[in-house]
């Protein structure tokens, strides 16, 4: 079953700049998908688009059987997200902050419980949000995503300036989570990150998916050892520079 | 109603525990009070008032002593409550009604006055002190509209830039929160803080021995106020590009301090050039001076027209920023 439908999805800004050029793609139920590219390429438009805060220009958008943007209050009860550099209130405690994204969703107190132990940040319940190391900020990050009991998490970019042991006990979570049925749709510019978490990935270039498959498979097609080493060939394929 | 009150208590609890904000909302105002009160106070004011009824030679004679600044046509009633002097002449008899606190002028007031109608004796003059109102009064009270003013535009333009710097907002969007509960709740906040701005600047107005008037009318209007420059505040950050918000705070200062500065809040009318006075007898932040000094200083009903003004410009920026402020572009 997919949880999401991308048919020839367009996104321009303004009159000219084409973030995204008829991008087509589906994602699995209970999978993690990773979707990968250079800076600029499209990315977070394309999770913004599917968590139903942009509008697309042009195309069809389905989410857990939901139509974007038609459905898209209805989408957003069902959908959690993880935002690039997400800072919450900053001077509410961790278990304030969570209180609050469960209300939105119409959770109970007990809910905050469980989450606090879920993403293991129980002890820092009544810590401010801004005093927590960045491992543990992106560990409220995702449990305040989880506040709605999603079918599916957008993480853009999740470990973004995290230290490695930090990175993996993000990863670790992000496992657990998807171990629960819930579908994780990954943003990443880590390609080790993509390759350890990926039951798939989508390359996106300028707007256009140029691959979709799984890290063994894109790993096979450029012989390369790494999915890391298989992006790469395929930015050069692409005449990518940069 | 629920998530509005959720994420106003949020918005609240975050920023007050916040130092800066806390500057910002008790001691900053607090001291642009204190600069003005002591500056401008009745002590430093450089010239006095007069509202001259029945004599358009008495005015120009004043206003050539340069020891008054003179005017007609404001009447008894407005002249005292705006700090003025009174004189009515009526044929033989000038009678002079002045705020207590400029009891020294009066003497030589009356010694220009007897100048002017040529010999001494010539006219019958009548001194009676009332109880005007001080530059101390007119300042605080001044200031209270100030405080809307700045935590209404600033607030919301400050608040809601934080919150998109920290992608709060992305993170907003993405929830069932709809954009009308933001904005709304944003609102709420301002109000709050205007409200807790308001109180030390009228316990320093006690101190400078200003009485004010405070019931629910003050407070709902003050509500009201704060209301409609959150409004302005919304406007200006709905319409400034989301990836440069730099320009929404720019905005703000270019739109408020003229706004403050151009405004009866610190300056009667009358100390502007002529050709300013209808652009500041008529601008947002006089009209809401004139009725925070009527309710709180004066305590007399505002005028309808006034109230009016207001309730039509809080309704037409309430619906604009609201409209324009959105948490998403799906809205």
């Amino acid at each position: 079953m997919q949880t999401v439908i991308v048919e020839d999805l367009w996104k321009v800004y303004g009159r000219r700049k084409e973030a995204l050029r008829g991008i087509t793609l589906s994602v699995n139920s209970g999978e993690i998908f990773s979707l990968l590219g250079p800076n600029g390429a499209g990315k977070t438009t394309t999770v913004k688009i599917l968590s139903c805060t942009l509008a697309p220009t042009k195309g069809k958008v389905n989410v857990l059987g939901m139509e974007a943007p038609k459905d898209c209050v209805r989408i957003r009860e069902e959908v959690g997200i993880v935002p690039q550099e997400f800072q919450g209130f900053s001077d509410l405690t961790v278990e304030e902050n969570l209180w609050y994204f469960v209300k939105l969703y119409g959770g109970t107190k007990s809910q905050v419980d469980e989450l606090l132990e879920k993403i293991g940040v129980t002890e820092y319940r009544k810590t401010k949000f801004r005093n927590l190391s960045g491992g543990f900020q992106k560990r409220v990050a995702i449990a305040c995503s989880l506040a709605g009991d999603p079918k599916i998490v957008f993480m853009d970019e999740p470990t973004v300036g995290l230290d490695p042991r930090s990175r993996r006990s993000v990863w670790d979570i992000i496992r657990e989570v998807r171990s629960k049925g819930v579908t994780i749709f990954l943003t990443t510019h880590y390609l080790d990150e993509a390759q350890r978490l990926s039951d798939r990935v989508a390359v996106i270039y300028e707007g256009k998916i140029v691959r979709l498959s799984t890290p063994q498979d894109l790993m096979s097609e450029f012989k390369k050892q790494s999915l890391e080493e298989a992006y790469l060939a395929l930015m050069e394929v692409l005449g990518d520079v940069s | 109603m629920r998530n509005v009150a959720s994420t106003a208590w949020a918005i609240v609890k975050d920023n007050l525990s916040s130092r800066t904000t806390i500057f910002f909302v008790l001691f900053f105002p607090l001291f642009l009070t204190l600069i003005f009160a002591f500056g401008f106070g009745a002590a430093a004011q450089p010239h006095v008032l007069v509202d001259v009824n029945g004599s358009q030679g008495l005015v120009s004679f004043l206003n050539n002593s340069s020891l008054f600044t003179a005017t007609s046509g404001i009447g008894e009633r407005e002249a005292l409550l705006h700090n003025y002097i009174y004189l009515e002449v009526n044929d033989t008899r000038v009678s002079i009604l002045y705020p207590s606190q400029d009891a020294y002028v009066v003497p030589s007031l009356e010694a220009l006055v007897q100048e002017y109608f040529a010999r001494p004796d010539a006219v019958n003059i009548v001194t009676k002190p009332e109880s005007g109102f001080t530059y101390y009064a007119y300042v605080v009270s001044g200031m209270i509209g100030v405080v809307a003013l700045s935590n209404g535009v600033f607030g919301i333009t400050g608040v809601a830039t934080g919150y998109y710097r920290d992608r709060l907002v992305d993170r907003l969007a993405a929830s069932p929160l709809k954009s009308y509960e933001w904005v709304m709740a944003l609102m709420i906040y301002e109000i709050l803080i205007t409200l807790i701005s308001s109180v030390p600047i009228l316990v320093l107005g006690l101190a400078f021995g200003f009485i004010p008037i405070i019931g629910l009318g003050f407070i709902a209007f003050l509500a009201l106020s704060t209301l409609m420059f959150s409004g302005l505040g919304a406007v200006i950050f709905g319409l400034s590009p989301k990836d440069k918000l730099f320009v929404a705070q720019t905005a703000a200062n270019v739109i408020v301090f003229p706004l403050m500065f151009l405004s009866n809040a610190f300056f009667p009318l009358d100390s502007f050039p002529p050709t300013l006075r209808g652009l500041v007898a008529y601008q947002p932040l006089s009209i809401i001076n004139d009725v925070i000094r009527d309710v709180v200083v004066y305590n007399v009903l505002p005028s309808a027209v006034d109230l009016i003004y207001i309730l039509a410009f809080t309704t037409i920026l309430i619906v604009l920023g609201a409209r324009l402020m959105k948490l998403r572009e799906t809205d």
